[in-house]
């Protein structure tokens, strides 16, 4: 196997797996995943593209397959908690995950990421765009969509409601 | 930068790898980040301890194979071999895809718009920057490419797992620029946002002449409509 592909695996896997942990909450589901990200990555020998960022392209791929597996077990919103170290404050990701519960099934697969790494994951505009591969202002039109959409369902700055 | 380092940051910091600007300089100063960085160093370290770590990579090494690429142009990179075969190759310039969708009357269609809007039945000289308007009596769009001998390729939407809304008033993002090389579309139209892997291993498997006819390539499951569109490249006969 490439040097590129196994340096990209040896440096980004332990990172893939504690995420898939953090969204699934179930050791085997979280290596399947794992496995399922790299297998694809190894497949469309997309590693060379990715070299600058590589976290990046892991970030992406995890979040999407482990929503898949939750949309797949219908546990999507119940399954996300986030980590005690997480820097958001943790009434606030909680009821981010009751959010997505609600909006899930009217958004399609990049509204749903973008929710999880803004709401979950705490990260900023710039980083979702450099994550998700999209313009910021692309970024920053859903946000702003998923936010009008938020405080229709009662939700406020701040995770207050 | 403001705030503390995101969890990006962190797993970057931890694996050694580039991280954005300032987040080096953020971490010098904030003591609260760097037990943070050190937590998750710790972290990693015991999950590559983990024997399922070097197990994965061992069977990821067994089953490797190349696989064609789902969303690339393959032929971007032999363009040159084409020269006897010209027609369009889109690449995509910019990413801003809409999600307003929109269920049309009427029969599906494809077309190639300019940048004024109007449609553009070709043939068309290389560089010019065009767009797709797609109508049909489904929500949900994918676009691929069929090229004879070469599976199929979604080109449309991009930066999904899955089939995408049409936008408002049918108009795809992002443009693309007309090279010389053969390609033909077809849109397909769903009730659902359906899997794109599944929509090319299932048009893959379909499509015995290799796409090589559109309307030979069989319905696939959950489809509702389909609208193909081709556009010529000026200079090719």
């Amino acid at each position: 196997m490439e040097p590129g592909f196994r340096e990209i695996y040896v440096r980004c896997a332990p990172a893939a797996f504690r995420r898939a942990f953090l969204l699934l909450r179930d050791e085997h589901d979280a290596w399947d995943v794992v496995h399922d990200v790299f297998a694809k990555l190894a497949q469309e020998r997309g590693w060379a593209r990715i070299r600058a960022r590589p976290m990046t392209y892991v970030w992406r791929a995890t979040t999407n397959r482990c929503l898949n597996v939750l949309e797949a077990r219908r546990l999507r919103a119940t399954s996300i908690v986030p980590a005690d170290d997480e820097p958001r404050a943790h009434s606030e990701a909680i009821h981010a995950r009751d959010l997505l519960e609600k909006l899930a099934p009217e958004l399609d697969d990049v509204d749903r990421q973008i929710l999880v790494l803004q709401f979950v994951d705490g990260l900023s505009q710039d980083e979702i765009a450099e994550t998700l591969n999209l313009w910021r202002r692309t970024v920053g039109r859903r946000l702003a969509r998923l936010r009008a959409r938020l405080i229709e369902l009662g939700w406020e700055e701040g995770g207050r409601s | 930068m403001s705030d503390h380092v995101s969890s990006l940051d962190l797993d970057e910091l931890a694996a050694n790898l580039p991280t954005r600007p300032g987040v080096d300089a953020h971490l010098a100063g904030c003591a609260d980040c760097r037990a943070r960085l050190e937590e998750r160093r710790r972290e990693n370290e015991a999950i590559s301890k983990d024997p399922r770590l070097d197990q994965l990579l061992e069977r990821l090494d067994a089953g490797r194979a190349p696989a064609p690429r789902r969303t690339a142009w393959p032929w971007l990179v032999p363009v040159a071999l084409a020269a006897a075969v010209l027609l369009v190759t889109p690449r995509w310039l910019a990413d801003d895809p809409s999600s307003t969708a929109v269920r049309a009357k009427g029969p599906a269609t494809l077309q190639f718009v300019s940048e004024s809007g109007a449609v553009v039945a070709g043939p068309v000289a290389p560089g010019v920057r065009l767009r797709l308007r797609a109508r049909g009596p489904a929500p949900f769009l994918v676009v691929l490419a069929i090229e004879a001998g070469r599976p199929p390729a979604v080109i449309w939407p991009v930066g999904t797992e899955t089939g995408a809304p049409v936008p408002e008033g049918g108009l795809l993002e992002p443009a693309f620029l007309v090279t010389p090389g053969d390609v033909r579309l077809v849109a397909l139209f769903f009730e659902r946002p359906v899997r794109l892997d599944a929509v090319v291993a299932g048009a893959a498997a379909s499509g015995r002449d290799g796409g090589a006819s559109v309307e030979a390539f069989p319905k696939l499951p959950d489809e509702l409509a389909r609208a193909p569109a081709s556009l010529r490249v000026r200079g090719d006969d």
